[in-house]
C-alpha cells in the first residue's frame, strides 16, 4: 500500500516556482499567457472556546451543553468546572453530581456567529481577504500584509493582541492553503508551514478529528486503523474516493494544494448594529455611560479600518416592560471618533430620565460615509488652527444636540437686492459673496412689523422723523415674493434709528423692517 | 519690613496691592476717544464686557463693530451671537467689515439654555467673541460667564436692560449707553484697573 501511495499521491509543485523571466528579455508577452499565481499564506485563527466565551468571563462554574433532553452532554466546561473534574462529553446529570451549583448554558449558535463576525471585522485591518466559513475559525490571507505589519511574528502577535482584549482564547497556524491552516490550528500546531512542499509532511500528524468530518465516518476510519492524516494519505486514491466520496478526496487535495480552494470573502455588514445586554437592571441614565463607551469603541473599530465615518447614530435603551427609549444623535460632521461621539452622548445623558429600568443597550449607525481627514501642517506655524477646527465641531455638535439643529446656524450672503433674501441661514461655517454696498441696518426683523399711523405720520414709540430716503426697491417680479417698496431711515424720540418702508401699492402701509443697532 | 510667613502667602484669598492689576489683552475699540478712557487702551479680551442699554437702535452694536470686525479677520475663531433680539443682518455686518463666514448664531428656544450656550461658546476656545442678550443675570451666573471667558480667552459681550445698572457684576468692564435730548451718552460704570467716566456727545459714534 505504501508504494501505491507514492504513485497515486505524488507531491505537487506550484507553477510559481518557475523563475520569472527577466525584464530585459524582450520577448513579446502573449495576451493569452497564463498569469502566474501569487504565493499565498493563510493565517487560521481558531477559537476553541468560543462557545463558552460568548457567555462572558465570570469565574463561577459554567458549562455549555449540547443535545436534547436526556441526551444533553457537556460540550465545553470552564476552568472552575475542569478543576472539579467535569470533562467534555459527560452527561449533564454527572456534571451536576460533581458540582451542584453549576450554571449550564445551552449552546447558542447565534451568539457564536455574531461573535465570529465581530472578530472578522476586527481582523479586517490585517488583510482584505478574510473568510469565516467554519463555526470556530477565521481565516486571513496574509502574504500581502507581511511587509506592512513587519513580518510574520509581529503580525501574529498583533493578531493575538487584537483578540486578547475581548478575552478570546486563540490558536494560530500558518499554511499555504486555507484548509491546512485550519486543521493545523485545530490541532494546535503553531509552527508555520511556508512551503507547499512541506504540507503533506507537516499535516501527517494531524488527527482526523480536526477535519470537521462526521462522527460516523471518523468511526469507520478508526475501525480500519486510520487515525491521522498520514494514515489517510497512505490509502489508494480511487478506493478512497469510492468508499468515502469524491468530496472527501477533493478536500484532501485542496488541503495539500493540489486543487484550488477559492474562498468566499467575508463582507462586513453595511451598517453597524450591536447590542449589549446588562447582567443587572440599570436605573439611572448616567450609569449607562460605560456601556455607551464600549459600544462606541466597537463602532470605531468597525469604521476606522475601512476608512468610514457616520453622520448619525441611534442608541436604543431597551426596557423590560416599556417601549425602548430611542436616542438619535446627529453629528455636525461625519466622524468615526468614538470619544467625540461619547462626549456628545454625555450631553444627552445629562438630561435623560429613564422611564423604566433598562436591561440592554443597542447602537445602530446611519449610512457610513467615506472618512475625510484633514492633514495637519508639518510646521506648527499656527498652533491653534487644527485644535480649533476640532473644537468648533464639538461646540456646534453640543449646541445642536441640546438646542436643536434649527437653533444653531451660520450666515451666508446672497447676491440679491431684496433685503430679506440677501442672506440665508446655512451650515455653521459659511463662505460669502461680496456684500451690497447700500446702507443697511444691523438688525433685521424676521417679519416686517406694521406701523401705526398717527396724524398721517408713521409712529413707533413716538412720532418718527424721516432722516433720509427714499431708497426704492422694486424687484423680484419673477418669483412668488415681488417687492415694491420705498425705504426710509427714520429716528424716533428715543433716539433709535429705524429702517422703515412704505408699500408702493394702493394700501401704502408703513412697516418697520430693521433697526440700526 | 519682615517678610510675610509662607503659610500666609499660600492663601489664595490674600491679595496684595503690589500684585497690581493683571495685564489683560485688549483690542482697540476703533474710537480713539474711547480708547483713551479704557484701561489697556481698548476692550478687555478674555473677560466680560457689559453694555446696559435701554432700547435697541441707538448705536449699541455700532460701538463694537470695529473691534468685532478686527477680531473676525484676525484669527480663525468664530463670533457667536446668542439669543439676539432680531436677526443680525448679514449684508450690513459684512459691509461693516465683519467676516460673515465666521458667524455662528444660536437662538435657544428656552431662556435657561441661553446661559448654557453662551458658557459653552466662551469656554470652547474656538470663539473670539460671544455676544449675549439676556434680561436677567444673577451675580453667580455672571461670575460663571466671566470664568468661562477667561478659560476660553474669549471676549464676552453682554447686553442688559437698564435695571441691571444697579446690580453688582463681576464683569471687567461695564458701560451704559443712553440717549437724552437727542444726545447719546456713554457712561463707564466700572472698569477693572481704570476709573468711571462719562463720554458725552459721541459725535464719533454717529453712523
Amino acid at each position: 500500500m505504501s508504494r501505491l501511495q507514492e504513485k497515486s499521491l505524488p507531491l505537487f509543485s506550484l507553477p510559481d516556482e518557475q523563475p520569472l523571466k527577466p525584464a530585459h528579455d524582450a520577448v513579446p508577452v502573449s495576451p493569452f499567457a497564463r498569469p502566474v499565481p501569487r504565493p499565498v499564506l493563510w493565517l487560521a485563527v481558531n477559537l476553541p472556546r468560543l462557545g463558552l466565551e460568548v457567555f462572558g468571563h465570570n469565574d463561577g462554574p459554567l458549562i455549555v451543553v449540547t443535545g436534547q433532553g436526556a441526551a444533553r452532554r457537556v460540550w465545553i466546561p470552564n476552568d472552575t468546572c475542569m478543576a472539579a473534574g467535569i470533562r467534555p462529553g459527560m452527561s449533564l446529570n454527572a456534571a451536576f453530581a460533581l458540582l451542584p451549583d453549576l450554571r449550564a448554558a445551552e449552546r447558542s449558535p447565534l451568539r457564536e456567529q455574531q461573535a465570529l463576525e465581530q472578530i472578522a471585522i476586527r481582523l479586517g485591518r490585517f488583510s482584505p481577504r478574510v473568510s469565516c466559513d467554519a463555526a470556530d475559525m477565521v481565516l486571513l490571507e496574509v502574504q500581502g500584509s507581511l511587509r506592512l505589519f513587519g513580518g510574520l511574528e509581529r503580525l501574529c502577535s498583533d493578531v493575538r493582541g487584537v483578540l486578547s482584549e475581548p478575552g478570546y482564547t486563540t490558536r494560530l497556524a500558518l499554511a499555504p492553503t486555507p484548509l491546512a491552516a485550519a486543521w493545523l490550528a485545530r490541532a494546535g500546531e503553531g509552527k508555520p508551514v511556508l512551503e507547499t512542499a512541506q504540507l503533506s509532511g507537516r499535516l501527517g500528524g494531524v488527527p482526523l478529528s480536526c477535519l470537521d468530518w462526521p462522527e460516523q465516518l471518523l468511526a469507520t476510519l478508526a475501525g480500519t486503523g486510520v487515525y491521522t492524516l498520514s494514515d489517510c494519505l497512505r490509502l489508494p486514491r480511487d478506493g478512497f474516493a469510492r468508499r468515502f466520496g469524491q468530496q472527501r478526496l477533493d478536500m484532501l487535495d485542496r488541503a495539500l494544494g493540489r486543487q484550488a480552494d477559492p474562498r468566499q470573502a467575508f463582507t462586513p455588514p453595511a451598517y453597524f448594529a450591536d447590542t449589549l445586554e446588562f447582567d443587572f437592571e440599570v436605573h439611572t441614565a448616567s450609569a449607562l455611560a460605560p456601556w455607551i463607551g464600549c459600544l462606541l469603541s466597537r463602532l470605531q473599530r468597525f469604521l476606522l479600518p475601512r476608512q468610514l465615518a457616520v453622520e448619525r447614530v441611534i442608541f436604543e435603551v431597551v426596557h423590560a416592560d416599556h417601549p425602548p427609549t430611542r436616542l438619535p444623535l446627529g453629528l455636525a460632521s461625519p466622524s468615526c471618533d468614538g470619544a467625540y461621539i461619547g462626549g456628545l452622548m454625555a450631553v444627552i445623558l445629562e438630561r435623560l430620565v429613564l422611564p423604566a429600568p433598562a436591561n440592554a443597550l443597542c447602537l445602530r449607525s446611519g449610512t457610513p460615509l467615506p472618512l475625510r481627514q484633514d492633514s495637519a501642517g508639518l510646521f506648527d506655524a499656527d498652533p491653534d488652527q487644527p485644535a480649533d477646527r476640532h473644537g468648533l465641531r464639538e461646540l456646534v455638535g453640543r449646541l445642536r444636540i441640546r438646542l436643536g439643529d434649527a437653533a444653531v446656524y451660520g450666515t451666508h450672503l446672497v447676491a440679491e437686492h431684496r433685503p430679506e433674501v440677501a442672506w440665508r441661514r446655512g451650515g455653521a461655517s459659511g463662505d460669502g459673496v461680496s456684500p451690497v454696498p447700500a446702507m443697511r441696518p444691523t438688525w433685521m426683523l424676521d417679519v416686517p412689523r406694521a406701523l401705526e399711523i398717527v396724524r398721517e405720520r408713521p409712529w413707533y414709540c413716538g412720532r418718527l422723523q424721516i432722516e433720509s430716503g427714499p431708497e426704492r426697491i422694486e424687484t423680484g417680479w419673477w418669483d412668488d415674493a415681488p417687492v415694491s417698496r420705498d425705504y426710509y431711515i427714520a429716528v424716533n424720540p428715543d433716539g433709535a434709528r429705524l429702517w422703515i418702508y412704505r408699500e408702493r401699492r394702493k394700501t401704502a402701509r408703513w412697516f418697520l423692517h430693521g433697526v440700526f443697532g | 519690613m519682615k517678610p510675610l510667613p509662607q503659610a500666609l502667602l499660600d492663601q489664595a484669598g490674600l491679595w496684595r496691592a503690589r500684585n497690581g492689576v493683571q495685564r489683560v489683552a485688549t483690542i482697540a475699540t476703533g474710537y480713539p476717544e474711547l480708547d483713551r478712557q479704557l484701561p489697556g487702551g481698548g476692550w478687555p479680551l478674555g473677560a466680560l464686557t457689559e453694555l446696559i442699554v435701554g432700547h435697541y437702535g441707538i448705536g449699541e452694536l455700532r460701538l463694537f463693530l470695529p473691534a468685532l470686525s478686527a477680531l473676525s479677520r484676525q484669527c480663525d475663531r468664530r463670533l457667536m451671537w446668542v439669543a439676539p433680539p432680531h436677526e443680525p443682518y448679514a449684508p450690513a455686518l459684512a459691509a461693516a467689515g465683519l467676516d460673515i463666514s465666521r458667524h455662528l448664531v444660536v437662538r435657544p428656544e428656552q431662556s435657561r439654555d441661553v446661559l448654557w450656550a453662551a458658557e459653552q461658546g466662551l469656554r470652547s476656545g474656538c470663539c473670539a467673541a460671544v455676544l449675549l442678550w439676556i434680561e436677567r443675570l444673577s451675580g453667580r451666573e455672571a461670575r460663571r460667564l466671566q470664568l468661562a471667558a477667561e478659560s476660553g480667552a474669549a471676549w464676552g459681550l453682554v447686553f442688559r436692560p437698564p435695571a441691571a445698572a444697579r446690580e453688582h457684576s463681576p464683569a471687567a468692564l461695564r458701560l451704559e449707553m443712553s440717549v437724552g435730548s437727542g444726545e447719546r451718552c456713554l457712561r463707564i460704570l466700572k472698569a477693572r484697573g481704570g476709573r468711571p467716566a462719562v463720554l458725552d456727545g459721541l459725535q464719533w459714534l454717529a453712523h
